[in-house]
């Protein structure tokens, strides 16, 4: 029954527009999708390979500089141009490293949260830059915004599913072909599932067959176990409209009805309850306003200036063995003491940070409990926890950035503070991100 | 091979059928006459399981069909007064589509010469439903009794709307049925129609089947005065 079911309605859909419609529109907005998706993850990569090509070139000149300089064939007359300076090497001009996230395989179908978070940054030895590619650097930025495959599946798809399972009761009963039907010996849910089953093979076929093609084209890997749970993802998704679809097909309502419901629906799950959620968190667990927190951050950059004099003595009364005394350069005197606030600037923000975001903590933990309510939230989320671009993995940039400067300040700091100078050999082994 | 007995079905307070008694045996064409809202549709409904009786029961070649009713339908074919068919399939496929639901497969020959014994121009066969007159459509209906070798043909004022002509060759479609063995049950208001065709007429007013007659017993002016007589009284 099924098999001769899935003919005619194979036969039906031959000759219809909703067909013809769907099978041309969705594999190229599946296409476009991914396009823009592989251009930025591209134009991603090619920021990280420059800046990478750009570092080791710089460090490499610094080593060669010391190497001519140590054979006596080049001499240097400032400080701040003397390649052996832990100064030179760790904190000025293009000293320093960068960390990257680098783009997950399934980083091209969801841009998630790329267009507000920053995915790599500068690091030296007071200084944490965060940083993204901006519509100059990387004009699909601004082409593409946050139209990918995440959108296409969870905002258009389901319009696709509504308008393929709106009616396939009610357009018998207002043929008139309801009548015939129900004289048949086949009951009328049958009739109803397999025709759903149908469409929704259709629909998820066209999904599929459109995604796998153009990933290839794009050179997107889909062939490997993300690419089997994306498949799963999409089967449950596009089945949770089509079982909307036959949920309102079990009533006695009209088409219109039908149309009117699905797509309120529509809106529900999409728009309402992401904003609902939103309300719930925000009203439950309000985040002071970022004006506050800039407020906070110059306060304590007065009081450490105003304490200057004060924090460096406790931190020499402290330190005795990292600080040289005596006779010692002009740079030396500056620098020692700025490196001291700035460590104190960033303890004293540190624990101010913690009141703002401790209540954004929560938010999150709560808009991730009450998401299960939409399932397109839900599957938004998980594709762009899969693709690498959700708030959380953005975030630990700057944990990753605070990690590996402590690391770089471990190596720079004590030559500093000794002023211990570099040897070129000394110059092959610089920390650098994992 | 339709048996109804002590049927009753109301509606709210609206008494539907009432204690109906009717029997359809095999090579039989019965023609059930009432004025709209007598009953009728009622009783073909209630062999479809369309609507459940209140009491009495309804058999088709022996089996209940409130108990069996896919089994029941494998039986009989069914011809609403307007049948709808997909208007993007041509009638072969319609005809298919509609057997296969049996699990009768029909190859493109078989589906044309069903539709041919129905009645249907060759040429029309292969051509979208949507373009097809009332009376075509009928044809493919009783095509799909013909394919399917109904035991039962249960029809709903099928000729309602046929020209004379149509309203002819769908008579003549249905007393070849009738030889073929199909009990036939057929709703009407055309006296002139159930007098030539059928073989008994029943007369229905207000849920009661009030009189059966044998059709050769009665001339026609005999049968419109006996039907005016009931729905007068």
């Amino acid at each position: 029954m099924m098999t001769h079911i899935f003919s005619f309605e194979w036969l039906h859909f031959r000759k219809s527009g909703v067909f013809w419609g769907t099978a041309t529109a969705l594999p190229l907005l599946i296409g476009f999708s991914l396009f823009l998706g592989s251009e930025r993850i591209n134009e991603q990569n090619e920021t990280i390979s420059d800046i990478i090509a750009t570092e080791t070139v710089f460090y490499d000149n610094m080593r060669s500089q010391l190497e001519a300089i140590e054979r006596g064939e080049a001499e240097v007359d400032a400080w701040f141009q003397n390649p052996a300076n832990p100064l030179v090497l760790g904190q000025f001009g293009q000293a320093g490293r960068h960390i990257f996230l680098h783009p997950n395989p399934l980083a091209p179908l969801a841009a998630g949260q790329l267009d507000i978070l920053p995915y790599y940054g500068k690091v030296t030895l007071t200084t944490m830059e965060p940083l993204r590619d901006n519509a100059l650097e990387n004009p699909f930025m601004q082409v593409s915004g946050s139209f990918d495959f995440a959108f296409v599946l969870v905002w258009l798809v389901p319009l696709f599913i509504i308008v393929m399972g709106y009616n396939v009761i009610s357009s018998e009963r207002e043929r008139g072909t309801y009548s015939l039907l129900q004289s048949q010996p086949v009951s009328m849910r049958t009739i109803l599932v397999q025709k759903m089953i149908f469409r929704f093979l259709l629909v998820f076929g066209i999904i599929i067959l459109s995604l796998f093609v153009w990933a290839v084209l794009f050179g997107i890997n889909l062939f490997n176990i993300q690419g089997l749970q994306l498949i799963a993802a999409i089967s449950i998704y596009a089945a949770f409209w089509f079982a909307l679809c036959v949920l309102f097909n079990l009533f006695q309502t009209s088409s219109a009805i039908n149309a009117v419901g699905l797509t309120g629906l529509w809106v529900f799950f999409l728009l309402i309850i992401p904003s609902v959620i939103s309300l719930i968190v925000i009203s439950l667990h309000p985040v002071p306003s970022r004006a506050l927190w800039i407020t906070e951050q110059r306060a304590i950059q007065q009081a450490i200036q105003a304490e200057g004099d004060a924090i460096f003595d406790t931190w020499v009364v402290d330190h005795p063995e990292e600080f040289v005394e005596g006779d010692t350069p002009q740079f030396y005197d500056t620098w020692i003491r700025r490196f001291v606030w700035a460590q104190a600037t960033e303890e004293r923000e540190r624990e101010a940070e913690r009141q703002f975001e401790e209540p954004r903590e929560r938010q999150a933990q709560l808009a991730s409990r009450l998401r299960v309510l939409s399932p397109p939230m839900t599957l938004q989320a998980w594709l762009e926890r899969k693709a690498g671009t959700d708030k959380d993995r953005l975030r630990s940039l700057e944990k990753e950035m605070r990690s590996f400067q402590q690391e770089w300040q471990e190596f720079f700091l004590p030559r500093f503070q000794r002023l211990e100078f570099f040897t070129a050999d000394e110059l092959t082994d610089l920390p650098a991100p994992q | 091979m339709i048996d109804i007995k002590n049927l009753t079905k109301s509606f709210g307070n609206t008494v539907a059928v009432k204690n109906l008694n009717l029997y359809v045996a095999k090579g039989e064409i019965y023609c059930l006459l009432g004025a709209n809202g007598a009953g009728k549709t009622t009783t073909i409904n209630s062999l479809l399981n369309l609507v459940l009786p209140e009491d009495g029961t309804a058999k088709i070649d022996g089996l209940i069909v409130t108990d069996e009713p896919l089994n029941t339908k494998e039986k009989l074919t069914y011809i609403p007064e307007n049948l709808a068919l997909y208007p993007a399939l041509s009638g072969v496929e319609n005809l298919q589509f509609f057997c296969g639901l049996s699990g009768i497969k029909l190859s493109d020959s078989n589906a044309v010469s069903n539709l041919k014994a129905a009645g249907l121009q060759e040429d029309a066969t292969h051509k979208r439903v949507g373009g097809y007159s009332k009376g075509m459509r009928q044809k493919v209906g009783i095509a799909l009794a013909i394919a399917r070798s109904s035991e039962v043909l249960l029809l709903d004022e099928p000729t309602s709307g046929l020209d004379p002509a149509a309203s002819s060759d769908f008579a003549t479609l249905l007393t070849e049925m009738k030889e073929r063995g199909a009990a036939v049950l057929m709703a009407t208001h055309d006296l002139f129609r159930a007098k030539e065709t059928g073989t008994k007429i029943g007369i229905m007013n207000r849920g009661s089947l009030v009189d059966e007659l044998n059709a050769a017993d009665v001339t026609h002016s005999d049968l419109e005065k006996i039907y005016l007589n009931h729905m007068r009284a």
